[in-house]
């Protein structure tokens, strides 16, 4: 019997919005009420918003204005994954280093370094792709 | 009728009108007018409803006016609005403004540099009789500020009232008091604090908000050495935004000082950027429901 190819069971979408700058604030609402009903604490929310809205503002900013975000969940963790147009991160972002207090920027991607507990950024030469993970305790 | 001003600008024989939403910014601009009566040896009469009479005198010690003492010394009372506007349960103006007048006239034979009075309106939502001669009331204090050099604010909660009363009741005062504010919707709200000297920022800010942001701070720095940067009602902030707190506080005199006051996820975010090591910074977080 051959059957057809189904994704992992403990794989669940939960969001896939593409957005633009006026989509930012819906954008943080929509990953809050997600990550909130997928079980996630109130802490771990706040940190997986900010997350998502540094890595959609670095599209919305440097990724040619607009991206995509989906959200899932696999297994014990949230993945968070934005998607962009524009020329992807510089690799002076690896390793990551905390910018100076007082520096011009690079703040936004050491938050979203610290804030996950797993991150994948994926340089292969078409877009921007980040991929970040918070673990549901 | 109805200027805009400062709280910090009003003088003696001023009738001015506070219409608020929100209630940290009405306990800030009443803290100011209290403050600012306690410095100029004016005796200040504050009429409250919406929280007890122990809650506000609280409210006040908390934004480091002495004001314990100064009731305790009888240059500040504190008392419901109710007891003064209605005190057999009905509202009489001529009655009221004769008692006005009595207060106005003891505050200066005890030594005082005249009276200042703050009353919270609320009152005036219950169906009382005698409630139909509300703007006579206004409209006569008015005169009677005037007259005697006494400065007043009233207080309406713009929740409650309806906005024809509250058209009627800018009308009746020669200014509305509000704080200055520097960005302002559905979103995000950053206005001056007076008491302590420093910025208000409520709700969710980002990197679009940067420009009103560094300009209150670069005021509020301006005013004073010490500042507070009020975040308790601050559900979010980004990192660019956080960058402005940062760079603000770096660019601070050696002698200033900055208190940070904002929930734990946006002291988290401020934290791992480093704010707790800048000179002068002082990070306090709060309870999400303070």
């Amino acid at each position: 019997m051959t059957s057809s190819p189904q994704p992992a069971p403990d794989v669940r979408l939960l969001l896939d919005l593409p957005f633009s700058e006026a989509e930012l604030v819906s954008l943080r609402e929509a990953v809050a009420a997600h990550a909130d009903a997928a079980g996630l604490d109130r802490p771990r929310t706040e940190d997986l918003v900010l997350i998502a809205h540094e890595l959609a503002t670095n599209a919305v900013r440097h990724g040619g204005g607009h991206g995509r975000l989906q959200l899932w969940r696999e297994g014990h963790a949230i993945r968070c994954r934005v998607t962009d147009d524009g020329p992807g991160l510089p690799s002076t972002v690896e390793p990551p280093i905390r910018p100076e207090p007082g520096s011009a920027g690079g703040r936004g991607m050491w938050l979203v370094t610290r804030f996950a507990d797993r991150l994948e950024i994926h340089r292969n030469g078409d877009g921007g792709d980040v991929v970040a993970e918070i673990y549901l305790s | 009728m109805g200027d805009a001003s400062t709280v910090e600008d009003l003088q003696p024989g001023d009738h001015a009108c506070l219409t608020f939403t929100d209630p940290q910014e009405r306990l800030d601009i009443v803290a100011a007018f209290v403050r600012d009566g306690l410095k100029a040896d004016q005796r200040v009469l504050c009429l409250t409803e919406a929280i007890s009479d122990g809650h506000l005198l609280g409210e006040l010690n908390r934004r480091g006016l002495a004001a314990s003492g100064a009731a305790g010394g009888g240059q500040l009372t504190v008392t419901g609005s109710a007891q003064m506007f209605l005190p057999d349960g009905t509202f009489a103006a001529s009655r009221m403004l004769e008692g006005l007048r009595t207060e106005i006239d003891r505050a200066r034979q005890d030594g005082y540099r005249g009276l200042r009075i703050t009353s919270d309106m609320c009152w005036a939502l219950r169906p009382v009789q005698g409630i139909a001669e509300l703007m006579e009331y206004e409209s006569r204090f008015a005169q009677l500020l005037a007259e005697q050099q006494a400065t007043s604010v009233c207080q309406y909660d713009r929740q409650c009232f309806d906005t024809v009363t509250l058209a009627s009741v800018v009308d009746v005062h020669a200014f509305t008091v509000a704080a200055v504010t520097y960005h302002d919707d559905a979103l995000l709200r950053i206005c001056r604090q007076y008491v302590p000297t420093g910025v208000r920022v409520a709700g969710e800010i980002d990197y679009r908000a940067i420009e009103p942001l560094t300009r209150a701070l670069t005021e509020a720095l301006g005013l004073d050495d010490h500042i507070e940067v009020n975040l308790v009602d601050l559900r979010f902030i980004d990192a660019v935004a956080a960058g402005v707190l940062l760079q603000a506080a770096l660019g601070m005199a050696p002698d200033q000082r900055m208190t940070v006051r904002c929930r734990r996820s946006v002291y988290k975010v401020l934290d791992v950027l480093g704010a707790r090591e800048v000179s002068g910074v002082r990070m306090m977080a709060v309870g999400d429901d303070e």
